[in-house]
């Protein structure tokens, strides 16, 4: 809690604003910023500050000057992707809010986009900053006075204590009770084998090494699948990321207002007018949708549309669920046909629009031409046939897995409809946990199985246990001996 | 003044706090009850095993006295867990207890400076401080009334404060079987302020081994060659003794479920809690009903005594039951109990009341060590009395005192978890999984640890610390050499690696990379790949001391070059984890902080604080009850106050 570690989390307020920013603090901030920021235009004839600089390169290491802002652009480690275009400042100690070299990494609003930013720089090395942890460190390295920490630390007290709604406490409430059980069962294997290790001479009945590796495999396995529910719990905390896409002007924020029933993208008639995204959340069903209304996808000249594309398509990688619109009044065409190679892969509603105007394009058409899935015929103009697409959503949600991509999970996908049952992960702090837990006791089955000395096996479950602790908020080692002398009998 | 310090009882924890005391210069008087009894074993013959073994080597590292005196006396050695991984490892030594006093007792005669005296101290002499706010401590009464006067007195009272005796529903004060018991010492820390608890342990009958019938017995042997405690001893050259191991029988069981209903423990005549992981006999049948037998191991009690410890069978049954059980016992249907087992009640002084010098907070100059503050087990005892003796006369020089961190030595584990923890009603017993750090404070680096600390404390002579030094530097230049030497593969070679069972080579690769491999040590490598000794200045100047050619130098080398080696992520890993911790082990709180000013904390963790006082960060954030916001609050406080120079001995 006290160390001296990198953190990173997200520096401005949850929901959309225009900007948001990714805050990194401690020794490691540059190198962590290095990792996922390139830094350049991609257009060099707009001669700007950072081409320049790009050119002022020494031994192959971009040179970034403190209190500078950068352009460039943030990669998405697990896909490769170019996430965004985003701005970087470095502040290096001690003038910055921390005291400690800061990074901040400024992109553009909109959740989806932040939060994969985050986990760009938490999958290099960076740890979750704690609420309140760089007022602390400010604090502590003399960057606030000592009323102001303190009122800063009071309102993060406030905040948890009050902020906590009741679905979300009754979900963890089950986490904690799942995890609780996990490390029970963690606990008496760690006891199994520190009895082995302590009292060597008591005739314990000792586990054969399957039995120890088996019961190992299964706790990695189910804590595998705890960490796993991160997917689903991320449904009920941060919403489904859904984007909305179409060829310009088939009515994409028509749709979007239809959903949220307010005005709040531009809609004229003009192809191209969303130049910028939007992003709204709805609830459909009982299920929260981070909607996001993308440009248009065509090839157009004008620059700054296609930023806004570009945009679109980092979008779209990252979303859950694609709403595809079609324009019922028009044929079909070479453009909608490129709206659909660019969302291949992804989770579907094709939607058929303007089913209010003359029609052009059949439904029975859209699925054959465009081989897209079973289509819902709305109009977003009357509002008629948007009760059959929510249900069409709610379907596709909880009836299937959304191919969510995150380290680990491997092939473990399950339903959305398993998730008002099981405990569900909803924090990205008790994910990075479990998945510490994981590795750990993967390491201790490698080793394990190598025929590694078990001194060296209770380093792993023990740190497991440790990590599963930060979660139930245990500690271990005098609850291993609770365990050993409940278990055993020891005293020869 | 009569002394510097007066060391109060001759058990383990007297004989290292007055040794240390005397030998770093103090005039100290240890005063014990019966002086034929300096060093006695109460309870079982044997020093060491895992945990133990390591305070063990740890003291020694620091100039302590037990691990020589074992070495000497010992009657049987063994390596325990020699295949369960490097930081578990841990040896243990039967003791002959008759010579294993005589020779603690010459010791003690033989050392400058220091009175053996014989009486009870029944009060402490105790003055109010007048700049200071609280009392100091200036002497002793004894139950004649006789006075000495001293600037430090240290507490190492054992089970004897008053002490009660249990056989069936009989009682009668004593502080162990044969000795009297001290009836008012405990009141009187009571009157000064001190919170006591009550505390239970027991011990075994004991057998006559001319009874025993051993032909039907499984004999343990010790190791050949046997392997020493003690970093100074070279080789081991007495005869070892084996132990035997019997089982108890359903008849055993039997017995004692009959006899249950004159058990002091059963009965409700004891309310205190003894240790789980040194249950009595009545115990383990009533917890575990289903196990059908338990191990005894039968282990002498010296070379010349007939006396046999029956390892596993503590009690405190009535007489007859005790007869009972033994006699149900393969090999011991005739054995005869020459003195019956008990358990013993007595009053230990809660030692969260204690800084982890061991000095009291509520009395200054007084310090507590081994059982009074709640431990059990030799070991844990000497490694408390060291640290208390040495601390005494630091604090008189007024020089900064020693604590040891818990990723330096087991003794930091146990200081650290007695001060902010308490002992939890149980007496409290060292095990490696006590240790977080456990990889990095094994048996066998102890010396690495600590050796040079001592020296400099003036515990440990030159010669023993150059020659630590000298291992320091063979080890260093052998990893290195290891690292940085290429092996090529050859037919030869490869039919050789073939044979030790593991893959042969097809590039080159580091001798490292070899030793890493399971099937290879450093022996065998070194055997196989000869090394030309003096390739680095470090080990030439070993090699100039003739260190290689002691053969205890070289197998020390080599066996830290292959952990090193071997586990080097591991113990890269425990580093770090070390390494994150360590600035709040640096962040010293002030003894004198007034948590009322600390704004935000909860009136609990106030109360606690105030009652504990740690000294760092780091001790804060170990005692129970203390959160992550109580911490950074006071981090946040402790901000505003100049910073306060580290104590640990880095």
């Amino acid at each position: 809690m006290y160390e001296h570690d990198t953190i990173a989390a997200i520096a401005t307020p949850a929901g959309s604003g225009g900007v948001a920013i990714v805050r990194i603090s401690g020794d490691r901030a540059e190198a962590l910023a290095r990792a996922v920021f390139q830094p350049g235009h991609p257009r060099e004839h707009l001669k700007d500050e950072a081409s320049q600089a790009l050119r002022r390169r020494k031994r192959g290491q971009f040179i970034f000057h403190s209190h500078h802002l950068y352009l460039g652009r943030v990669t998405d480690p697990l896909t490769g992707q170019p996430l965004d275009q985003a701005l970087l400042a470095l502040m290096r100690a001690p003038h910055s809010y921390t005291g400690e070299d800061v990074a901040e990494i400024q992109c553009h609003g909109g959740s989806f986009l932040v939060q994969g930013i985050l986990e760009a720089v938490l999958k290099h090395g960076a740890r979750l900053a704690l609420p309140g942890e760089f007022t602390k460190r400010a604090f502590l390295n003399g960057r606030l006075d000592l009323s102001q920490a303190e009122a800063v630390l009071d309102l993060i007290q406030a905040k948890s204590a009050g902020g906590l709604r009741l679905a979300l406490e009754q979900v963890s409430g089950r986490l904690s009770e799942q995890c609780g059980q996990l490390r029970e069962r963690l606990l008496v294997l760690a006891a199994h084998l520190e009895a082995f290790l302590d009292f060597p001479e008591e005739d314990i009945p000792a586990r054969s090494q399957g039995e120890f590796c088996r019961e190992l495999s299964e706790l990695i396995e189910a804590v595998g699948r705890l960490h796993a529910s991160f997917a689903r719990g991320k449904v009920y905390r941060d919403g489904v990321r859904t984007v909305i896409v179409g060829k310009p002007n088939v009515g994409k924020s028509s749709l979007l207002n239809a959903l949220i029933g307010t005005d709040r993208a531009i809609v004229t008639p003009v192809p191209g007018t969303t130049r910028d995204t939007l992003e709204e959340t709805v609830t459909i069903g009982d299920i929260p949708l981070v909607v996001w209304d993308t440009a248009g996808l065509r090839a157009s000249r004008d620059e700054v549309e296609r930023m806004g594309i570009e945009r679109t398509l980092a979008g779209i990688a990252r979303a859950e669920l694609v709403l595809a619109v079609f324009d019922a009044s028009r044929p079909v065409d070479a453009e909608d046909k490129a709206v659909c190679d660019s969302i291949s892969g992804k989770r579907i509603v094709p939607v058929l629009n303007k089913i209010d105007l003359s029609i052009e394009t059949t439904a029975a058409e859209l699925e054959t031409r465009l081989k897209a899935g079973p289509s819902v015929a709305i109009s977003a103009r009357t509002g008629s046939g948007l009760d059959r697409l929510a249900e069409a959503i709610t379907t596709l949600v909880l009836g299937n897995p959304p191919p969510f991509p995150h380290p680990n999970a491997g092939e473990r996908q399950d339903g959305l409809a398993e998730a008002g049952h099981g405990a569900i992960v909803t924090r990205l702090r008790h994910r990075d946990a479990l998945i510490k837990t994981e590795q750990s006791l993967t390491t201790a089955l490698e080793s394990l199985s190598a025929g590694l000395p078990l001194d060296l096996v209770a380093v792993d479950l023990r740190a497991a246990l440790d990590q599963i602790g930060e979660i139930t908020g245990q500690v271990s080692s005098e609850d291993i001996l609770d365990s050993i002398f409940g278990e055993f009998c020891i005293g020869k | 003044m009569d002394y510097d310090v007066i060391v109060v009882g001759a058990g383990h924890a007297g004989i290292e706090a007055a040794l240390a005391s005397a030998r770093l210069g103090a005039k100290t008087l240890m005063l014990t009850l019966n002086l034929d009894h300096v060093g006695q074993m109460s309870c079982n013959p044997a020093i060491g095993g895992i945990g133990k073994s390591h305070l063990v080597r740890e003291i020694d590292a620091l100039g302590g006295e037990m691990a020589q005196a074992i070495d000497e006396t010992g009657l049987q050695f063994r390596v325990l867990n020699t295949r369960k991984g490097p930081a578990v490892r841990a040896t243990r030594v039967q003791a002959d207890k008759a010579l294993y006093r005589q020779r603690m007792k010459r010791q003690v005669e033989s050392t400058s400076s220091l009175t053996l005296r014989q009486g009870s101290a029944e009060r402490l002499l105790v003055e109010d401080g007048q700049m200071r706010s609280g009392r100091f401590v200036c002497g002793i009464e004894t139950q004649i009334g006789e006075i000495f006067s001293a600037h430090k007195v240290i507490l190492t009272t054992g089970t004897f404060l008053k002490g009660l005796i249990h056989v069936g529903l009989k009682q009668y004060a004593a502080g162990r079987a044969g000795d009297f018991s001290v009836e008012g010492l405990s009141g009187h820390l009571a009157a000064l302020g001190f919170q006591l608890g009550r505390l239970k342990t027991g011990t075994c009958p004991r057998l006559d081994s001319r009874t025993i019938d051993y032909s039907r017995l499984e004999p343990q042997y010790g190791d050949e060659p046997p392997s020493p405690l003690s970093f100074s001893t070279g080789t081991i050259t007495q005869s070892q003794l084996p132990c035997h191991l019997t089982y108890t029988s359903q008849e055993t069981h039997a017995a004692i479920r009959a006899g249950l209903d004159r058990s002091p423990m059963y009965s409700g005549a004891i309310q205190s809690r003894g240790p789980r992981y040194c249950p009595s006999i009545e115990d383990k049948i009533v917890r575990f009903p289903d196990k059908p037998r338990h191990q005894i191991f039968l282990e002498p009690e010296g070379r010349d005594t007939v006396e046999v410890y029956p390892n596993g069978l503590s009690t405190s049954l009535p007489l007859d039951v005790q007869m009972q059980m033994v006699h149900s016992i393969p090999g011991l249907e005739e054995a005869e109990i020459m003195r019956p087992g008990y358990a013993i009640e007595y009053d230990y002084v809660d030692p969260t009341q204690l800084s982890p010098s061991l000095e009291t907070k509520r009395v200054s100059g007084l310090y507590l060590a081994g059982q009074i503050n709640g431990t059990t087990g030799y070991e844990e005892a000497a490694a408390q009395g060291l640290v208390a003796g040495i601390n005494a006369v630091l604090s008189l020089r007024g020089e900064e005192l020693i604590i040891l961190g818990r990723d330096q030595a087991y003794i930091g584990v146990l200081v650290d978890d007695l001060v902010n923890k308490g002992v939890g009603g149980e007496p409290y017993r060292m095990f490696t999984s006590r240790a977080e750090h456990r990889l990095l404070l094994r048996e066998d680096n102890a010396d690495l640890r600590l050796r040079s600390f001592g020296h400099r404390i003036g515990l440990v002579d030159a010669a023993a610390a150059q020659r630590t030094q000298d291992k320091q530097a063979a080890i260093a230049a052998e990893i290195h050499r290891h690292e940085k030497t290429m092996v090529i593969p050859s037919d030869d070679l490869n039919a050789k690696l073939a044979a030790l069972g593991t893959t042969p080579i097809k590039n080159p690769v580091s001798l490292a990379q070899l030793l890493r491999r399971p099937q290879l040590s450093y022996a065998v490598l070194a055997a196989l790949l000869p090394a030309p000794r003096a390739c680095t200045d470090e080990s030439s100047q070993a090699l100039k001391r003739g260190r290689w050619n002691d053969s205890s130098f070289s197998r020390e080398v080599g066996a830290e070059v292959e952990i090193a080696v071997k586990y080097a992520g591991y113990i890269r890993r425990q580093e770090e984890g070390v390494a994150r911790l360590r600035h709040l082990e640096h962040t010293r709180i002030p003894d004198n902080l007034n948590y009322a000013g600390v704004s935000g904390l909860s009136v609990e963790i106030r109360e606690k604080l105030s009652a504990l006082r740690p000294r760092s960060l780091g001790q804060a954030a170990r005692i129970p009850g203390v959160t992550p916001a109580a911490l950074s609050l006071l981090a946040i406080h402790l901000k505003k106050r100049p910073a306060i120079h580290g104590i640990r001995p880095d």
